[in-house]
């Protein structure tokens, strides 16, 4: 039986908003300190996940890039089976994994992760979207557990308000945390490891249903060939 | 407990998660190569993999008498799939459906491929034969379809009017794979076999395979 032990973060956001760039940040700050490996899912190409292997993120045998078939949503959100086969497959291969990054294709405003797909989500939204991003709502930008608002020093370029923009979405979220980011710099990326760190220091919070004795036991026999 | 119809709409409901919706089959490389005539292909599709590869695979994983006899299915699929990634995706699938149908009832199985896993899983769930390989034709020919369709090549009506059109191809592919025996199961599509070796190359794909 294959113990599914990493921590599981969800990256999600619109196009261009720069989950990639927040992934291979990560990697960076964090890949030579802890176990981790990244799943990158992709509409019509592995562009993410072969950016991330020629940048260096991670070894190329941590990076593992899935077409979804349909809107990025349908693989994180509606079912998760092609995913959930690369978690297990990656746990398997690095045994004792502490960290797993599943970036989302970009998607619309509305698209979330299956709570039985990540412990964890990260929202990213950039000012070169448009400053009334946040006051657009929707689930991702209001109940994800970190909301970044990334390219910062585009703000003054794009004629977006910053100041603004932090305003509603902190509105929009009741306390639930923003971070302001300029990620191609590395602005913002020190408080974001803060965070994921925090987050693997308080361990997975799977559903209780994951736990239970069917799901281990339909686990541990789909890794018998 | 008894199976009831309940349990067979569930296994069959297009959002049991099997991850197939990801998966063309091929189909995806036939468009990017020209025009596709779907309801020949979808034919084609019947009379070929699913009455002589497919529909007899789960009837026999359905019908095993032991873990030996399921593990040679198997072995069997993967000698009779030459495409990479054909084989993923009958894995792929079949992980999915074991996953999800063994989260609901606990199911010792040491298999991966669809066919076996979905033909097991009938026989644990105590439903009939007759209409596992129902279910199992009408999701091969759907899941076609909704790749034509995500593809942009038809629209929802047409779909449907394909589908009410391939339902006696269905019946005949299920009837005739009866009378493919244990030792002649094995298709034989050249040309599906080469979209799928030419689909792993392609730069940009919405599907898997």
């Amino acid at each position: 039986m294959t113990a599914l032990t990493a921590l599981r973060i969800g990256i999600g956001g619109p196009v261009g908003s720069g989950k990639t760039a927040l992934v291979h940040a990560l990697c960076r700050e964090l890949g030579s300190q802890i176990s981790m490996a990244v799943i990158t899912n992709d509409i019509y190409t592995r562009e993410d996940a072969d950016f991330l292997i020629r940048a260096g993120s991670l070894p190329a045998e941590r990076v593992v890039g899935v077409e979804t078939g349909a809107c990025p949503h349908s693989a994180v959100r509606d079912d998760i089976s092609i995913n959930m086969n690369a978690v297990e497959d990656l746990e398997r291969q690095f045994v004792g994994l502490q960290l797993l990054l599943i970036e989302s294709g970009g998607d619309n405003l509305a698209a979330t992760f299956s709570p039985e797909l990540v412990d964890y989500t990260i929202y990213v939204i950039d000012v070169a979207g448009g400053e009334k991003i946040p006051r657009k709502g929707g689930p991702a930008q209001t109940y994800s557990d970190l909301l970044l608002i990334n390219k910062t020093d585009l703000a003054a370029l794009v004629g977006a308000s910053v100041e603004v923009m932090l305003r509603e979405a902190n509105a929009l979220r009741e306390g639930r945390p923003v971070v302001p980011t300029a990620l191609r710099h590395g602005t913002g990326v020190t408080e974001v490891c803060e965070w994921v760190r925090a987050r693997i220091s308080d361990g997975r919070h799977a559903p209780p249903e994951r736990t239970d004795a069917a799901h281990a036991h339909a686990h541990s026999h789909t890794h018998v060939h | 407990m008894a199976a009831t119809l309940f349990d067979l709409l569930q296994l069959a409901d297009s959002s049991f998660p099997s991850g197939g919706y990801a998966h063309s089959g091929g189909l995806e490389t036939l468009y990017v190569w020209g025009e596709v005539d779907l309801g020949a292909h979808l034919r084609f599709l019947l009379t070929n993999g699913l009455a002589h590869l497919e529909l007899p695979v789960v009837r026999e994983a359905y019908l095993s008498q032991d873990e030996a006899d399921v593990a040679e299915l198997g072995v069997l699929m993967d000698v009779l799939l030459p495409v990479t990634e054909q084989r993923a995706a009958s894995r792929s699938i079949g992980r999915g459906v074991l996953r999800a149908a063994g989260r609901i009832r606990p199911i010792e199985l040491a298999a991966e491929h669809h066919a076996v896993v979905f033909g097991v899983v009938l026989r644990a769930w105590g439903l009939e034969l007759d209409d596992g390989l129902d279910v199992y034709a009408f999701q091969a020919v759907r899941q076609q379809l909704s790749a034509a369709q995500r593809l942009g090549k038809i629209g929802q009506s047409t779909l449907h009017d394909l589908l009410d059109r391939l339902k006696p191809a269905m019946s005949a592919a299920i009837a005739e794979s009866w009378t493919v025996a244990r030792d002649e199961i094995g298709g034989f599509a050249p040309l599906l076999d080469l979209a799928g070796m030419a689909h792993a190359k392609q730069q940009a794909r919405l599907f898997l395979s």
